[in-house]
């Protein structure tokens, strides 16, 4: 069973690698907010499965702690794009023909 | 006084399946948080009036096996699309609600997000602008597949079938 | 028997997540990328709970993944809607779909 869990723990840190790069490559802030969500999500799994890897289940209440926060951040940061106008490039709204930015 | 006692009681029963400590000293403290966490809820509950109440009915059960089924199939479905093995082809629909008031409208609009295949992108009084991967997920949220799993049916489901072009 | 059951759904719930993964960085606008990250909410999430829950049976421990995969499911439809709307808003709009749009991702 343990190696299942490794198994797991290892499926979901390439789950979160491939979201950051996502993030990191953009192109507009919502894909990166979108894919940090994603990490958050796949953070709070990977610390559930960890707690059984590990076997101290007190790791759950992490898990759910950061269930909440991951999305009360992704609000967050949704509003500080949408209010202060930060970071969002209009330059960025429209895609060419090809499915790639300008 | 009774919806007072019972958000008191939910949130201990809360605090007692999360925390697993059941000796009296725990338990004190338990009842002091909880009874923090009701006064500052009665405190917003006196500038934030805005609650739904969601009716029990037994039509919710069924509500939700039957959006659990769609979701296991359009996960498969978006996970053959994403594969490439089958074609993607996105596309904006824009479906009217033959709902006014806002609880059924938002469980109509969830229940689109949650499957994965369509997304509900913006509502304006009675339209929601709806992306989704696939033509056939567009033609069955034109044809009212959602529609027909709703829980709390309204009399008025004529679906005028316009649809929009992205 | 129940640990059988449990490590498969561990392993199909991991395989989803990584295909999700894929499709987040495949797919080729935004909107698209809602559905990838839609299907690692739910029957992901779903499977990998699920099958921790199992392992351990009926305790204190289920009862706190139930409530992991409640709040992941009541929080995951508006948070992906917020990013929608705000992009919609914001005047994002899909990439124009056409016949080539197998061939635009897969590049």
């Amino acid at each position: 069973m343990v190696t299942a869990y490794l198994a797991a723990g290892i499926a979901i840190l390439i789950t979160m690698a491939l979201g950051l790069t996502r993030a990191l490559l953009g192109p507009t802030v919502f894909d990166r907010i979108l894919a940090v969500n994603m990490f958050g999500t796949k953070a709070v799994l990977l610390v559930s499965v960890f707690a059984y890897f590990s076997g101290r289940p007190d790791f759950l209440d992490i898990a759910l702690l950061y269930s909440l926060l991951n999305f009360v951040g992704v609000i967050a940061a949704l509003r500080l794009v949408e209010r202060g106008k930060h970071f969002a490039n209009p330059k960025e709204s429209c895609y060419e023909p090809h499915g790639e930015k300008r | 006084m009774a919806h007072k006692l019972r958000l008191f009681l939910t949130l201990f029963a809360l605090w007692l399946l999360l925390s697993g400590h059941y000796n009296a000293l725990m338990l004190g403290f338990g009842g002091i948080s909880v009874a923090f966490v009701c006064w500052l809820t009665l405190r917003m509950d006196s500038v934030d009036k805005q609650h739904f109440v969601l009716p029990l009915t037994p039509a919710i059960p069924v509500y939700l096996a039957r959006l659990s089924k769609r979701i296991v199939l359009s996960n498969i479905d978006v996970i053959l699309r994403i594969m490439g093995l089958r074609p993607l082809t996105p596309r904006l629909v824009e479906l009217s609600l033959p709902f006014s008031d806002p609880l059924n409208k938002v469980i109509y609009a969830n229940a689109i997000t949650l499957t994965p295949g369509s997304a509900s992108i913006t509502m304006s009084d009675n339209k929601l602008l709806v992306h989704t991967l696939s033509d056939d997920s567009a033609r069955d949220l034109l044809l009212g597949d959602m529609l027909s799993i709703m829980p709390f049916q309204s009399t008025e489901q004529s679906l005028s079938l316009n649809k929009g072009e992205g | 028997m129940t640990e059988w059951v449990a490590t498969v759904f561990i392993i199909v719930g991991c395989l989803l997540g990584v295909t999700g993964g894929i499709g987040l960085l495949r797919l080729p606008d935004l909107y698209s990328r809602l559905h990838a990250v839609s299907v690692t909410d739910t029957l992901c999430s779903f499977l990998i709970l699920s099958g921790l829950a199992l392992e351990s049976g009926v305790s204190l421990a289920s009862v706190k993944l139930l409530f992991i995969f409640l709040f992941l499911v009541f929080t995951s439809p508006t948070s992906s809607f917020a990013v929608a709307n705000g992009a919609w808003q914001w005047g994002l709009r899909p990439a124009p779909s056409g016949p080539d749009t197998q061939e635009n991702t897969s590049q």
